[in-house]
């Protein structure tokens, strides 16, 4: 038989986990009454799967549980993340006006320019000396 | 009086009952702690770990949707997180990490018990190795589900598996020749 050390052993550790096929279940069984190396590494892997499925059910200590809910109440609590949760609820009608604002200025400006939108008209230098803006009067 | 299922938890908590949340919590603690604690080890990372998972599914449970079990899907940001956890260590405690295998040396000097020997090589095992090695072994998840979790190929796991057990039995092998 021409498997090396290496292979019987890699064989080994794959028949704890995946299906082998017959004839090489039947060359493990062979090398394993054959080679007491081998008997000893299956032996140990066996122990060694044994201990470690044998841990006590885990938790993170007392009352952890609660600490979790502590720290989402914090949470809550802080501004950013109520900021955050205020602008992302008006997010939609936010983007609502703008397209309102915008659909406006296209049917009753006939323009899409920024100032148009922002409500700005297009003032020449003189138009804005005729204008009193302190007391909203037209000189 | 019939326990609430995962869902109906889920959806009480996206009504604001955080009261339902820590069943939620309290139901799923145990999986995640093995698996947070496997990976990291029993230490005050652990529990660190442990709260920023369930926060983690808090702040997407609007997105949750049921596409995988709740446990399944703790699990996977379990498994993230305690990598990310050994990836920082890494970086960060180069000179602590060779005086911890210092220690390693000195435990074995003092003939621990076999689970104690089996724990110290289990640490020593590469992020990559451990995680497959903790769903498998230590958690008790089929290959199928192991590959799932981790999302790699099954034949990836059965690999790792077989290289992380290898790399135990000699591990333990050095300890008791000791």
């Amino acid at each position: 038989m021409g498997m090396d050390k290496n292979k019987k052993e890699e064989l080994l550790l794959h028949s704890f986990d995946a299906e082998l096929s017959t004839e090489e279940k039947a060359f493990l069984e062979k090398e394993l009454a054959a080679d007491w190396k081998l008997k000893q590494a299956q032996q140990a892997i066996v122990k060694i799967r044994e201990v470690l499925a044998a841990h006590q059910p885990e938790s993170f200590g007392a009352f952890f549980a609660e600490r979790v809910a502590n720290r989402i109440r914090s949470f809550h609590q802080n501004v950013e993340y109520q900021l955050f949760a205020f602008f992302k609820r008006y997010q939609g009608v936010a983007i609502g006006l703008v397209i309102a604002l915008l659909v406006i200025n296209v049917v009753f400006a006939d323009s899409f320019s920024l100032q148009s939108i922002l409500g700005l008209e297009n003032e020449t230098i003189n138009d804005l000396v005729q204008l009193d803006l302190y007391n909203g009067l037209i000189k | 009086m019939a326990q609430e299922t995962d869902d109906q938890l889920i959806d009480q908590t996206i009504g604001g009952d955080l009261n339902a949340f820590k069943l939620l919590v309290q139901r799923h603690e145990s999986k995640v702690a093995g698996v947070v604690k496997s990976m990291v080890g029993a230490t005050e990372e652990a529990a660190d770990i442990g709260q920023e998972v369930f926060i983690r599914f808090y702040q997407s449970l609007s997105k949750f949707r049921g596409e995988a079990s709740v446990g399944t899907y703790l699990i996977r940001i379990a498994i993230n997180l305690s990598l990310n956890e050994l990836k920082n260590r890494k970086q960060r405690n180069l000179f602590f990490t060779s005086a911890e295998e210092g220690g390693h040396v000195a435990a074995s000097e003092n003939r621990q018990d076999l689970k104690e020997m089996i724990t110290i090589e289990f640490d020593k095992l590469d992020p990559e190795f451990k995680s497959v090695a903790t769903l498998r072994l230590v958690e008790g998840y089929s290959t199928e589900e192991t590959a799932q979790l981790l999302n790699i190929p099954l034949g990836t796991v059965l690999s790792r598996l077989a290289r992380a057990q290898k790399k135990l039995r000699i591990g333990l092998d050095k300890h008791l020749k000791f």
